[in-house]
């Protein structure tokens, strides 16, 4: 730096101290703002993140109350979105498998469920037949006779599909064998059935409950011993493919057996389903069923028959609907 | 924390600290204040630019990722070379034509009234007002405000040599209108320096 250099620097305009202060309480001042800003983003975040929990109460409020919803209630379709949403996200095959398993347990449950809350009526004309297809096509027929005037067709399918589901998996899930998810929720639905009869004092309602109940005790009798055979093979030995073939109901609709009739039912037909209800309706009062094998049914029957059973002494709570 | 290095210090006026932010506008404002009065003539509007600049400092610093002082130092002028440059549009003023500054030397007496009042230091601020826009702002920014070379390239967005070339032809032209002012080396003790 040269001497004018210097000159240069010692004249430079420089800033009185009280210039100094001024300036600085100017400056102060405008910062104010820029916290301001902040407090507002602030308050946003905050407003922002109440709505938002409000919203995600509500939606919590939502699930919750689906997990309980039955066939033909409102929350029903949104109760099975979130099904298939939790099977759709699952990450890997076997677990997807395990929530279908859990997810066609859970229909076997809506099942009991809605034959406690309204009564039931089954279908025996399978007797002779397969019982483990029997036992859950009666519940499901007695289910679609329940709400027949409020269940939807989609409901009916959905429920006749999951139980075919049920059985598939039963017969090819090793896993599930393994840890007795399918057992367990047998388990708990017998457990259910006999506290339910231990409930009611309506001695028809007694007598059905009972018969469902053996039923499934009887399934289970026949299904440990295959049970433990598969267990021990996890590529699926011939009994468990057997126990498939003869249970998937939804893919064998022209098998001739007396147990496809009701696999058949379980195939997609709610209206064939419903009208095989009807016909279970209209037996004799020895249990007898008076049109065994009937391929069609006059709708209106059906109608009669339950005006029959409303009438009888064995009218069924619920059933008058 | 007057005598933090400047990056703790920015990160102390990132983090909200009024008192950081005090020191750091210690340190620069004289150097801002000298810049902006070379352009504006007047204290006022140069003050009020110096506050907008520390004002938007203040919100810029939080983005601002300090890398060395000068590169802090050129992003601060920069900020200042903004608000003249809005306050030349807005007052719709050209930038120092020669009458104009003529007619504003005249305010020039309050700002010598803080520095030594020598005659020389009259005649150099006078000589300094006739130089041209692009002489006045790079004194300015080497001279008043202290800037390095490397600070004046990123501000004016040239190289460095480039800005040292543009300093020493600032120089040149100061000495001349000084000499043509009459302030040799033989009348004046001061002007022998030059």
């Amino acid at each position: 730096m040269n001497d004018l250099e210097r000159q240069l620097h010692s004249i430079a305009p420089k800033l009185a101290s009280e210039e100094r202060e001024s300036l600085w309480a100017g400056v102060s001042f405008g910062l104010s703002p820029r916290r301001s800003r902040k407090l507002r983003r602030r308050q946003i975040a905050a407003v922002s993140g109440a709505v938002a929990l409000v919203l995600f109460s509500s939606g919590v409020v939502t699930v919750y109350a689906s997990g309980q919803a039955l066939p033909g209630d409102v929350l029903f379709p949104t109760k099975l979105a979130i099904e298939h949403l939790r099977v759709a996200i699952a990450p890997s095959a076997a677990q997807k498998t395990q929530l279908r398993v859990e997810f066609a347990a859970e229909r076997l449950q809506e099942v009991k469920t809605l034959a406690y809350t309204h009564g039931v009526e089954w279908n025996d004309q399978d007797d002779d037949g397969d019982e483990a297809t029997s036992t859950l096509d009666t519940m499901v027929s007695a289910t679609s006779t329940i709400v027949l005037p409020t269940v939807t067709e989609h409901d009916l399918d959905h429920l006749a599909t999951s139980t075919g589901i049920f059985y598939r998996h039963r017969a090819t899930t090793t896993s599930a064998f393994k840890d007795r998810t399918i057992e367990k929720h047998i388990d708990e639905a017998l457990r259910d059935l006999r506290d339910s009869k231990d409930a009611t004092t309506d001695v028809p309602s007694r007598q059905k409950i009972e018969k469902i109940e053996r039923t499934i005790s009887r399934f289970q009798g026949e299904q440990r011993p295959m049970l433990e055979e598969t267990s021990g093979d996890t590529n699926g030995t011939s009994t468990s493919k057997a126990i498939e073939n003869d249970t998937r109901g939804n893919d064998h609709s022209n098998n001739e057996r007396s147990s496809s009739d009701a696999q058949r039912k379980l195939g997609g037909n709610s209206q064939e389903l419903r009208a095989n209800v009807g016909s279970s309706m209209g037996r004799d009062p020895s249990g007898t069923p008076s049109d065994v094998g009937a391929g069609h049914v006059d709708p209106n029957r059906n109608k009669e028959g339950m005006r029959q059973e409303n009438g009888g002494e064995n009218s069924i709570p619920g059933s008058d609907r | 924390m007057e005598d933090l290095p400047l990056q703790a210090l920015l990160e102390r006026v990132r983090s909200g600290s009024h008192d950081a932010f005090r020191v750091l506008f210690d340190r620069l404002n004289d150097r801002l204040f000298a810049h902006a009065y070379a352009h504006t003539k007047e204290r006022e509007s140069a003050k009020d630019l110096v506050q907008e600049t520390f004002i938007d400092l203040w919100r810029g610093v939080e983005s601002f990722s300090y890398r060395s002082d000068q590169e802090f130092h050129g992003f601060v002028f920069l900020i200042l070379k903004r608000k003249l440059t809005k306050y030349y549009s807005e007052r719709k003023r050209a930038p120092g034509s020669l009458d104009q500054r003529m007619e504003e030397v005249g305010d020039r007496d309050e700002t010598l009234a803080i520095v030594p009042e020598y005659e020389y230091h009259r005649g150099l601020m006078k000589g300094f007002d006739q130089l041209s826009e692009t002489s006045r702002e790079i004194l300015s920014l080497r001279n008043w405000s202290d800037l390095s070379f490397k600070e004046i390239a990123h501000v004016l967005d040239i190289s460095e040599s480039a800005a040292k070339v543009r300093h020493h032809r600032a120089i040149g032209e100061l000495r001349d209108t000084l000499i043509a002012q009459g302030y040799d080396r033989t009348d004046n003790p001061t002007a022998k320096r030059i």
